[in-house]
C-alpha cells in the first residue's frame, strides 16, 4: 500500500534526496530553510523523520558525539527505497494535477 | 554585533530543554540546536544566535509535545465509520473533539501542564490588556489634549514615514504657521545623561533639551520660578530647570532655590524654575531636569540634519486638517526656495494621543 505523505513530510523527503545518505537534521534544517525560505525548528524535523521512519520510508543512524553540539550524538538519515517511491508518486500526482494550471493558476492571483 | 567563537546560549531555553525533553529525540534535537547556535554564533553574532535558539527551544519542545500526544492516539484517527450519519462538518468537529479528550487523558501530565499554561496565559495576557485599555482610553495628562499633535518630517514618496526634524524645518513652521498656538521642541533623542554634584556627591540625571515654546505647549507652568525664554535658547545658556521630584530629594525642597545655582557636569547652572509634581514629561516621567535647547544652531543646521521632535498647539477652533494645509504651504515654499535638500518633502500633523497609543489601542481586546 502507498503512503499518502503531507506537504512537509515532501520537504524532508527532498531534502534527503539532494543531500543525499546520511544527512544531520541540521542540514536539512538549512536546506529546506534556504530553499523555501521557511524556518523550521529542529523538533519539527524530528518528529517529521520519526513519522517517516517508523513508515520506513527513512532509515536513520547515530553518529559520535561531538562537542560543538554539546556532547550529544547527532542523528544521519537515510532515504529508503519504499521513501523515493512515495516521494515518485506525490511529486507526479502533483505534476499531475498541476500540469496546464500554470496561467489559470496567475489569473488568481497565485 | 559581537561575532566568535564561545557564545553561550540562553540559560532558560536549555533549561526547558532539559526539564521537557527526555530521551534519543531530545539528544537529537538539542544537538542540532546546539550545533545550529554555533553556526549562527559564528557568522550573524551572539546576539542572532541566542535569539534563533530561544525561537527553537520553544518551537521544538511545542513540535516534540504534540507529536507525542498524536502518537497517543494515532490508531483513532485511523478509523473511519462511513455508515455515521449527521452532518460532515459537525462530524468531524466531534470526532476531533474526542480525539483531544483521549489524546489528554493518556497524558494527564501533558494535559495538566498545557491546561495550567494556558490559563496562566490567557489571564495574564486578558489582565495586561485591560490595564492597557484603561491607559489608551485615558486622556493625557495635560490641558485641552485634544488639541495637541505631533509634527513629523515624511518624504512625498513615503506616506507612512515618521522622521523627525530638521531645525531650520521647525523653526520656520514654529514662526510661520498660525494655525499653531505654540510649538515645543525638544532634543530626538529623548534625553542626556548629566551628573548633578550636591554635597561633593555625583548623581545621574535624565536631562532633555527643549525650547522656550515646550511647557507653553503643554500648559504646564512652574512651582517655582519660571520657565525658559526664547533668548535663551543658545548655547551658552547656563540655566536649568527641575522636576518635583528632583526639587523634593536632592535638591532639599529648598524654596529659595530659584536663582541659586546647580552643578550639572561640573558646570554651574542657574536654577530657573521648579516644575510641578503633576507635570509628567511626554517623552518619559524620568526626567529630572530641562535645559534650553541651542536653536541658533539649529538655525544655521543643514535641513537634511533630522534630530529634533515637536509637539504643536492647535489654536482655538482650529481642526487638523487646517493646520496641515498651513504647514503645507510652509514646506511647499520650503521645497522651492532649498530644492536640493527639500524638494520632497512633507511634514505630517498628527494628533498627539493617537500617536502615543494608537499602536496600543490596536492590540487591546477588552
Amino acid at each position: 500500500m502507498g503512503h499518502n505523505l503531507g506537504e512537509f513530510e515532501q520537504l524532508l523527503l527532498f531534502a534527503l534526496l539532494r543531500l543525499g545518505h546520511g544527512a544531520s537534521g541540521t542540514s536539512v534544517m538549512e536546506e529546506i530553510g534556504h530553499r523555501t525560505g521557511r524556518s523550521v525548528s529542529a523538533g519539527a524535523i524530528y518528529t517529521g523523520f520519526d513519522r517517516l521512519t517508523s513508515k520506513g520510508l527513512v532509515s536513520s543512524t547515530f553518529g559520535p558525539p561531538s562537542p560543538k553540539r554539546g556532547g550529544k550524538r547527532r542523528r544521519l538519515y537515510s532515504l529508503e527505497a519504499a521513501g523515493a517511491a512515495a516521494l515518485g508518486r506525490s511529486y507526479s500526482a502533483i505534476g499531475r494535477m498541476a500540469q496546464g494550471m500554470a496561467a489559470r493558476l496567475r489569473v488568481f492571483g497565485g | 554585533m559581537r561575532k566568535g567563537v564561545g557564545a553561550t546560549p540562553p540559560r532558560l531555553s536549555r533549561w526547558l530543554f532539559t526539564l521537557l525533553l527526555r530521551g534519543d529525540g531530545a539528544e537529537t534535537v538539542w544537538g542540532d540546536v546546539e550545533e545550529g547556535f554555533q553556526q549562527r554564533s559564528g557568522v550573524r553574532g551572539s546576539s542572532y544566535a541566542r535569539r534563533w535558539y530561544r525561537r527553537q527551544a520553544l518551537e521544538s519542545v511545542w513540535a516534540l509535545w504534540t507529536a507525542r500526544l498524536c502518537r497517543t492516539s494515532t490508531n483513532d484517527v485511523e478509523l473511519r465509520r462511513p455508515d455515521s450519519k449527521g452532518d460532515g462538518v459537525m462530524r468531524t468537529l466531534l470526532h476531533n473533539f474526542r480525539y483531544a479528550l483521549r489524546g489528554l487523558r493518556r497524558a494527564p501530565g501533558f494535559a495538566a501542564v498545557t491546561i495550567i499554561t494556558l490559563a496562566l496565559g490567557i489571564g495574564a495576557n486578558t489582565a495586561v490588556f485591560c490595564v492597557l485599555k484603561s491607559v489608551v482610553q485615558a486622556p493625557l495628562p495635560y490641558d485641552e489634549p485634544e488639541q495637541l499633535v505631533r509634527l513629523y518630517h515624511r518624504e512625498t514618496a513615503d506616506p507612512d514615514q515618521h522622521q523627525f526634524l530638521s531645525g531650520p524645518d521647525i523653526l520656520d513652521i514654529r514662526e510661520e504657521v498660525d494655525a499653531f498656538e505654540t510649538v515645543g521642541i525638544h532634543y530626538t533623542y529623548r534625553e542626556i545623561g548629566q551628573d548633578l554634584t550636591t554635597g561633593g556627591q555625583p548623581t545621574r540625571l535624565r536631562v532633555l533639551r527643549i525650547d522656550a515654546g515646550y511647557f507653553p505647549t503643554y500648559r504646564a507652568t512652574p512651582l517655582l520660578g519660571r520657565v525658559f525664554r526664547r533668548t535663551e535658547e543658545r548655547a551658552d545658556t547656563r540655566r536649568v530647570v527641575v522636576s518635583h521630584q528632583l526639587w523634593s530629594t536632592a535638591l532639599g525642597q529648598n524654596s529659595d532655590i530659584v536663582g541659586t545655582t546647580v552643578e550639572l557636569d561640573s558646570e554651574a547652572y542657574e536654577v530657573t524654575g521648579v516644575m510641578r509634581a503633576t507635570f509628567r514629561d511626554m517623552t518619559t516621567a524620568e526626567i529630572a531636569a530641562w535645559i534650553p535647547e541651542d536653536l541658533e544652531r539649529a538655525r544655521d543646521n543643514n535641513r537634511g540634519n533630522h534630530y529634533l521632535s515637536a509637539v504643536a498647539r492647535l489654536g482655538t477652533g482650529v481642526s487638523v486638517t487646517q493646520a496641515q494645509a498651513e504647514v503645507d504651504t510652509v514646506m511647499a515654499r520650503i521645497a522651492q526656495q532649498f530644492p536640493e535638500s527639500s524638494a520632497d518633502k512633507l511634514m505630517r500633523v498628527v494628533p498627539l494621543h493617537g500617536d502615543v497609543v494608537g499602536a496600543l489601542h490596536a492590540l487591546s481586546p477588552c
